[in-house]
């Protein structure tokens, strides 16, 4: 459009300043600036349409000298973009210091002429190039003067109406500059999509956070030409952890904590939370380290910022060139559409993190659920623990007396079976019955993790109260092993729940032998009773009545052996009675349980108080009475038989929801609540109806023997 | 004559009844035993012709009394005895050696007699 212009304006030009008979150089006039404009068009590269339009411009003008020349350095200097006739170089940079057409230009903004240079102060460089006159028209690029089209008389004045002609190239150079312009801003667009894109695509493939930071470094790296690119995470309390660089000179997982008030580019990002620029470290005395240590000459950052929080950071600095205008523009422009996919990553890591701890507990609790061997749950203890501790060596000990024995390892130099005095060794064991978390350094422990850089991170395995042993793991000091205890905690409690399953599934088959011992212990004795007594009492009275028959039979008196029958039947009937009351007293049977205690503290051969308050006023469920009444019959036993005391009390009282049995002498004290199988059985029955027994036997204090039954709950009126 | 008996049961009252039936019925009772050791010291002196063995003894049981009796080397006829009338005890004495079982309350029926009789009657 500009260009159509342009061949429209030479038309109008030609129509009111030059006579008819010029007809002929308006045509040469129009072709020379189709032609220009057509490479134009074309998309060349800007360097070839200023070539063209140059040389265009020169042989139109009967072979004049002709520069295009392009400002920088705020109208200071001038670079010759291009020329015609070799009367100025390529590329050549010309400071503009004194008077000329183009210091002149530069203020005035307008088309500007010099006839005569020899009539100006001081010998510019045009008298230098040989030019005694010079006409320069403006290139102006969005409102701003951008360079300057000039024709150059080495002889004389150059004739009026050249500012119009040249105007026309001008115009076209102008419109070539913002086309470049808005080419070279698409491609970084482009840039920018395709950067952001490769990083999208890991994001989406669900890659790791190792290699999605990696990308983001290179891709930012690749916005500005390959400048050393760091990517930093913000820990909080001024420190940044480098996640990932391209060339940069800080190795991944770096920390720096920037010192309040320090002048370089993260110490003004944390003041701002804008893009920072430092283009020379070497001025700002505190941080002349940045240029020694790291070569940090100048250097951009800006801030990557996920929910109006300081995510953290891209940077990139040189060795001490400045870096380009729009860096940090194109970093900052990359930063902002990177953070919520990183922040993404970040949060989809905590989750998969989360997710593997809870599959790896849940792996070990279903083991413990469904009552595997211990082997097994410890093997997944120490292989889970490992796995989620980054496969950190981890290792179960047991305690054991003045041991410590590894019961499991993985990835651990210790071996299974290893055994560690525990005084010998100098943290830990001892430590550990604190009952408390453990971090200590590797080197402490003298073990083989010495040489290295370590941590010993050490749980308790505590079993129903008792310290069991202890979950530890061997971990590199950096990166420090966060939330480590905690884990290695959750795998320590489920060690302990197998343990004191497998502990318990142990009592009770052991109470379930003794129970089915008694039993047939009982039975036994009582067959022998039977048999041995009454049974042969009975024998012997039929025989003798047999005897009687035939003794009656031949008219013999009988009355001897009938005396002698009933003798034996009555020592049967006491025997049957005694074997009878053994099995369950028949005051307890018929009275309940007041009577049946009632019965055993008149038997009793010391003197015992009996204190029945509340009195259990009805009967109790037959499994408590018998149990009580063994109890007490139990307890007055040991009382008489091992306490050597004057006195004793029973105490039985019944609740709403228990019943409560105590029997309490003034013996000697002392008792081993191991000792004795009664005791035992005791506890069997006990248990066996949830209630619970506890010995209190101090020496010189006496004896006190406390048991708990529960009462089933009535049903509601 | 009729055969001399050792009567064997850990029961004295009862093993004294029984020598009272077998004396009524004619046999000579030459001895007493309650136990295994004393049935085995007893025999060893007396060398009697018959042993009624209780089953049930304090140092081990009439099969084994029996088999170790039986195992002398002069001839000796054996009847084992229990106030247990479990049938098994038949075959199970008849295993050992012994040429009957009885239930206790049975000491005093013909079939004893039968058993002691018709033996020394065989071997004379």
């Amino acid at each position: 459009m500009i260009i159509g212009r342009a061949v429209r304006s030479l038309r109008s030009v030609w129509a009111t300043t030059r006579a008819v008979s010029d007809m002929h150089d308006v045509a040469r006039g129009q072709a020379a600036l189709r032609r220009v404009t057509s490479i134009a068009a074309a998309g060349e590269p800007p360097e070839t349409v200023f070539g063209a339009v140059t040389a265009e411009a020169s042989a139109w003008l009967g072979g004049a000298l002709i520069a295009l020349t392009k400002y920088e350095g705020e109208g200071t200097e001038s670079v010759v973009v291009a020329q015609t006739g070799g009367h100025v170089p390529l590329g050549a940079r010309l400071h503009l210091t004194g008077d000329g057409v183009a210091a002149r230009m530069w203020r005035s903004g307008r088309a500007e002429r010099i006839d005569d240079y020899t009539r100006i102060a001081g010998p510019p460089l045009a008298t230098d190039l040989g030019v005694r006159a010079v006409v320069a028209v403006p290139v102006t690029v969005d409102g701003n003067l951008w360079g300057a089209l000039s024709v150059s008389s080495s002889l004389r004045p150059l004739p009026a109406g050249t500012e119009d002609r040249l105007a026309l190239f001008a115009e076209i150079v102008a419109a070539v500059v913002v086309s470049a312009a808005a080419r070279e801003s698409v491609r970084a667009l482009a840039d920018e999509q395709a950067a952001l894109l490769r990083v999208a695509a890991l994001v989406a493939r669900r890659a790791g956070e190792t290699e999605i930071f990696e990308a983001v470094a290179v891709q930012a790296a690749s916005l500005i030409y390959d400048e050393p690119t760091t990517l930093v995470r913000y820990e909080g309390g001024r420190t940044f952890t480098v996640l990932a660089h391209h060339n940069g000179p800080a190795p991944v997982g770096t920390k720096v904590t920037v010192p309040v008030g320090d002048a370089g580019t993260l110490d003004e990002l944390l003041r701002t939370l804008k893009p920072a620029r430092l283009d020379r470290y070497d001025t700002v005395a505190d941080r002349s380290y940045s240029n020694r240590d790291y070569g940090v000459g100048s250097s951009v950052s800006v801030p990557i910022i996920v929910s109006g929080r300081l995510w953290g950071a891209l940077g990139t600095l040189n060795e001490g060139r400045r870096l380009p205008t729009r860096t940090e523009e194109r970093l900052g422009k990359f930063a902002e559409l990177i953070a919520s996919a990183l922040a993404n990553v970040e949060a989809r890591g905590e989750l998969e993190r989360f997710a593997a701890r809870q599959a790896a507990l849940r792996q070990v609790a279903e083991l413990v659920a469904r009552g595997a061997a211990l082997d097994e749950v410890f093997e997944a203890v120490a292989r889970e623990a490992s796995n989620v501790l980054a496969k950190s060596a981890a290792n179960l000990f047991r305690y054991d007396g003045g041991c410590a024995t590894a019961i499991a390892t993985c990835r651990s130099p210790i071996p299974v079976g290893f055994q560690a005095a525990a005084d010998a060794e100098p943290v830990g064991v001892r430590e550990m019955h604190a009952r408390q978390p453990l971090r200590f350094s590797a080197q402490a422990t003298g073990s083989a993790a010495q040489d290295r850089d370590e941590v010993v991170i050490a749980v308790p395995v505590i079993v129903e109260g008792q310290l069991w042993g202890e979950l530890s793991s061997t971990a590199p000091r950096v990166p420090s092993p966060a939330g480590a205890e905690h884990r290695l905690a959750e795998f320590a409690e489920l060690a302990a729940a197998a343990i004191a399953n497998a502990e318990n599934k142990e009592k009770l088959r052991a109470s379930r032998k003794r129970v089915v011992a008694t039993a047939d212990e009982t039975r036994q004795r009582l067959q022998r009773d039977v048999h041995d007594g009454a049974q042969q009492r009975l024998v012997q009275t039929v025989l003798t009545l047999k005897l009687g028959l035939e003794a009656a039979a031949r008219g013999e008196n009988t009355a001897g052996l009938m005396r002698e029958a009933l003798d034996h039947a009555e020592r049967a009937t006491v025997e049957l009675r005694d074997i009878v009351h053994g099995i369950l007293p028949v005051s307890l049977a018929r009275g309940g349980l007041s009577a049946g205690i009632d019965s055993l503290v008149v038997a009793a051969t010391i003197p015992v108080d009996l204190d029945l308050t509340p009195q259990p006023l009805e009967r109790l469920p037959g499994d408590v009475e018998v149990t009580a009444y063994f109890v007490v019959a139990e307890a007055l036993t040991n009382v008489v038989k091992h306490a050597g005391a004057t006195r004793a009390r029973v105490t039985v009282a019944g609740g709403p929801d228990q019943l409560m049995i105590k029997v309490a002498d003034d013996g000697a004290g002392g008792a081993d609540p191991r000792g004795g199988t009664g005791l035992t059985g005791l506890l069997d029955r006990v248990e066996a109806l949830n209630g619970t027994l506890m010995l209190t036997s101090t020496a010189g204090a006496g004896t006190t023997i406390r048991v708990t039954l529960p009462l089933p709950v009535p049903r509601s009126q | 004559m009729l055969g001399s008996i050792l009567i064997v049961d850990d029961d004295a009252s009862l093993r004294g009844l029984v020598v009272r039936i077998l004396r009524s019925r004619g046999h000579t009772v030459i001895g007493e035993a309650g136990s295994v050791a004393e049935a085995l010291t007893c025999a060893e002196g007396l060398h009697p012709d018959v042993a009624l063995i209780d089953i049930g003894l304090p140092d081990g049981d009439g099969f084994l009394l029996t088999r170790r009796l039986l195992a002398r080397p002069w001839p000796m006829r054996v009847v084992l005895f229990s106030s247990d009338a479990d049938r098994a005890n038949i075959a199970a004495a008849l295993r050992a050696g012994a040429i009957g079982f009885l239930p206790k309350d049975e000491l005093s029926s013909p079939a004893l007699q039968r058993l002691i009789e018709d033996r020394t009657d065989a071997d004379k």
